[in-house]
């Protein structure tokens, strides 16, 4: 017994084994979470105990090696009532997942949650990919007149492939920084206009390129010699103090868009058939469903998966915004608080600008793309509790004076 | 707390090697069992799944409608292809349609019937005679052209007391008048027979005319025949398009609605298998690479002097598995007594962060040749815990860290450089031992 007591205490002393939990129940939730966007086939047994596993080794983590202050504490509990209460109105559990992951990431490394991000998805996908070129798997090809035909590379549907490919790009760039190159940018551009011929995912293609430019503007105007030095601290200084904004912005003026659609409306209607038909599947979904607190069940029918790719639904009704998403299934509560959280997360990494030029990509892809609380295409929100990838001095700098005698 | 590091992809194929029968094993076994797969699906592919068969026989009893509802109307075309050339050629070629009802060419007689027996016998026999019997037997080559087949509706007998009268009409007189003389020729002819059974009987002609007179009647015959011929080729016609729509609608159907699958497939048994065994191949790569990048990131063992880079630790030394030292001792031990002598030290501390075999025989070699060089050192692994081994590392004021690839980690080689930070010891380097 005082063997095992002292192997407790051991065990317990090492945030290390925290770190192995968190991990283990992510990586488990994670390459879940990812193989069900893919057309392998996945047991119904093995999918559940990949809930429930997950769900236990990070309430575990939470409880033996976190600690929060009385503040901190009170907010984590009003959220976890938050999120029961959203299930018993939506019967959703989406929310009770988020929230456990990001509140498991606490204290541990954000850069190690993006790298293994990249590693178990980007294995996935290409295992997919690859697997639907062999045949192994459904390629579901999407045939429409005036699109032309649109593959799915193992994915469900094509807009979710380009999602993947958008978020691992964005992961990997946030994560090289100042080390990307030239190549780098013209590889990403390849896969841009590859995505756009082989999927038709024309918005998808435009996020791809929208990384590129932002990225890369970004160090030349940090590290150009052509680049003034007033115009990198204006560059730097509005980045600093607006760029934590730009989500607010964008999920305001989506719902304030979607909301005034109306088909006679010129500009309007433009935009909609520009976002295929984002604003009017939004404005249908207010107007069935309408605003709630703590959100609902909302029956969305999809253009993917196999019945779907046979034949387009006659049914189809998908909010694929987002912020409307969020806020017709979670409730606009839920919707305040993701948003904030995001806010939260970018002051909190206000001087890494990569990381703000990251938030500011998802923020515009998550208006026309429904991703933002799903971890396998946007694992961000874990930066909220996580240790930050860059701080203000480097980490190799505080090492750097411990060795200094 | 918090480990930096960052992952070199050698380390990867480093790992790969060292474990390169476990993962050569690891490609097998996967490759057995995708072609295993595989070799399902092609057996299930020569079998239609149920979603198929249905489909399939939704399809085919759709093409079977249209096939009979092609049927049934080529019948009806049939059909009213055959009544509209047959009265075509009635319409074409009867007397009675030749008629021009306003100037009808009449050849007439009336017979008185004398008889002892029964008149309307009499009568129906010859009636009979005329319109069902033997008038119409065939006529010599002469008269061929009287179409004796039309004569039914052109010869009208009618009985009045013991007057039978008979009724020719013609649109030519002389072929009316002909046909009279026919009529007269045969009908006496037959009065044997019928008197035969009906008793004893004459016909004493009492009159005989020709005349033209216009008959309304005939024309609503023929009216009606032409109106029943419109009807038949309309309705002819009618089937024809039930056709060509029927065919039309049953190309389209074909065209958008054929199943994917109509049969069951012969699969290339053999290329689905390869295909399988390849995508096995990348999934016994793929899954050991996961795997020990993953150890990467969440273990926290120095893997390489590549991860002492963010330390700024100098490598002095270095020492691989077969104990050949890089540089050479004597170079690094030059290196140290030169490093020494510049500081007034006389004395090295050997601080060692694992305790195996290999890595106590490169500090015990370090030992020697330090000694070869008048340097003395003093050894320690335990400092965290030993009071003795502390003291001499303050004392000494220097120390060298000893590491081991894949076994001291980082959490480790942080709590040392901390804890010379702590005594301001001078760390004077590392040797990294495999």
């Amino acid at each position: 017994m005082e063997k095992l007591q002292k192997w407790y205490e051991t065990w317990l002393s090492d945030y290390h084994n925290g770190e192995l939990l968190f991990f283990i129940g992510f990586i488990i939730y994670l390459g879940r979470n990812t193989w069900i966007t893919t057309t392998f086939p996945f047991p119904n047994i093995i999918n559940k105990l990949c809930l429930l596993l997950p769900l236990l080794l990070i309430v575990l983590k939470i409880f033996f090696f976190d600690s929060y202050r009385v503040k901190p504490l009170l907010i984590l509990c009003l959220s976890m009532i938050v999120s029961l209460m959203i299930y018993c109105s939506s019967g959703y559990l989406n929310v009770l997942f988020w929230l456990l992951l990001v509140l498991g990431s606490k204290d541990i490394s954000f850069k190690k949650i993006l790298e293994i991000y990249l590693l178990i998805t980007g294995s996935i996908v290409l295992l997919a990919f690859c697997s639907s070129l062999l045949g192994v798997i459904e390629n579901y090809q999407y045939v429409t007149t005036s699109r032309g035909i649109r593959n799915s590379f193992g994915i469900t549907y094509t807009t979710d492939f380009a999602s993947h490919i958008f978020f691992l790009i964005l992961a990997f760039f946030y994560l090289m920084g100042e080390n990307l190159k030239f190549y780098h940018y013209m590889g990403t551009l390849i896969i841009a206009a590859l995505i756009y011929h082989f999927c038709n995912a024309r918005l998808d293609s435009c996020s791809i390129v929208l990384i590129v430019i932002v990225f890369s503007l970004g160090n030349w105007i940090e590290y150009s010699k052509y680049s003034g030095k007033n115009f990198r601290k204006l560059w730097k200084n509005n980045w600093t103090k607006k760029g934590i904004y730009i989500m607010l912005l964008l999920a305001v003026v989506s719902v304030v868009v979607t909301n005034l659609y109306r088909p006679e409306n010129k500009l309007l209607s433009e935009l909609n058939t520009l976002f295929s038909s984002r604003l009017y599947q939004g404005q249908k979904g207010i107007k069935e469903y309408g605003y709630k607190l703590f959100g609902q069940y909302v029956e969305l029918v999809g253009g993917g998966g196999s019945e779907s790719h046979a034949k387009f639904p006659s049914n189809y009704f998908f909010v694929d915004c987002s912020y409307i998403y969020v806020m017709l299934r979670y409730g606009v509560l839920f919707t305040v608080f993701v948003v904030t959280s995001y806010m939260a997360a970018c002051h909190k990494n206000r001087h890494d600008l990569y990381f703000l030029y990251t938030i500011a990509l998802i923020a515009v892809n998550c208006t026309i793309a429904h991703h933002l609380l799903e971890f396998e295409y946007n694992p961000f929100a874990l930066s909220l509790l996580s240790i930050s990838v860059r701080n203000n001095k480097s980490d190799s700098d505080i090492l750097t004076n411990l060795i200094q005698t | 707390m918090y480990t930096i590091k960052n992952i070199y992809f050698r380390d990867l194929l480093t790992d790969l090697h060292k474990k390169r029968v476990i993962v050569i094993l690891f490609i097998i076994v996967s490759t057995l069992v995708f072609a295993f797969l595989g070799y399902q699906k092609v057996g299930v592919q020569t079998a239609l799944s149920e979603e198929q068969q249905e489909e399939i026989d939704a399809y085919n009893k759709r093409l079977e409608e249209y096939d009979k509802a092609i049927a049934d109307a080529s019948e009806g075309v049939k059909l009213s292809e055959e009544q509209v050339l047959s009265l075509q050629e009635y319409v074409d070629n009867s007397i009675y349609m030749k008629l021009d009802s306003q100037n009808i060419q009449v050849a007439s007689i009336q017979y008185g019937i004398v008889t002892e027996g029964n008149v309307g016998n009499i009568y129906n026999a010859l009636a009979y005679y005329i319109n069902e019997g033997g008038l119409k037997e065939a006529l010599d080559d002469e008269n061929l052209s009287l179409d004796i087949k039309y004569w039914r509706e052109i010869i009208f007998p009618s009985l009045s007391g013991n007057v039978m009268n008979i009724t020719i009409y013609h649109y030519d007189a002389e072929q009316a008048q002909k046909v009279m003389d026919i009529l007269k020729e045969r009908l006496l002819a037959q009065i044997p027979s019928i008197a035969e059974v009906h008793g004893g009987f004459s016909l004493q002609e009492t009159d005989a005319a020709n005349y033209v007179k216009a008959d309304v009647n005939v024309a609503n015959t023929q009216n009606g025949n032409l109106n029943n011929l419109k009807n038949y080729i309309t309705s002819r016609s009618d089937y024809n398009n039930r056709v060509i729509s029927q065919e039309n609608g049953k190309k389209s159907y074909i065209e958008s609605s054929t199943p994917e699958v109509l049969e069951p497939a012969a699969p290339n048994g053999i290329i689905i298998v390869i295909k399988y065994m390849i995508a096995g191949i990348l999934f016994g790569i793929v899954i050991p690479c996961v795997y020990f990048i993953l150890s990467y990131i969440l273990g926290n063992r120095i893997l390489s002097k590549d991860g002492l880079k963010e330390y700024n630790l100098a490598i002095i030394g270095q020492c691989s598995s077969k104990g050949h030292y890089h540089p050479e001792l004597d170079r690094t031990i030059m290196d140290l007594k030169l490093l020494t002598e510049q500081n007034g030290w006389n004395s090295v501390f050997l601080n060692v962060l694992n305790t195996n075999e290999s890595i106590k025989k490169v500090v015990s070699e370090y030992k020697e040749a330090l000694a070869k060089t008048n340097i003395s050192s003093s050894e320690g692994c335990q400092l965290e815990n030993s009071a003795e081994e502390l003291r001499q590392l303050v004392e000494i004021k220097n120390c060298i860290l000893f590491i081991q690839i894949s076994k001291t980690t980082y959490p480790q080689l942080e709590e040392q450089i901390n804890l010379c930070k702590k005594f301001g010891v001078a760390i004077l380097g590392c040797v990294v031992v495999r």
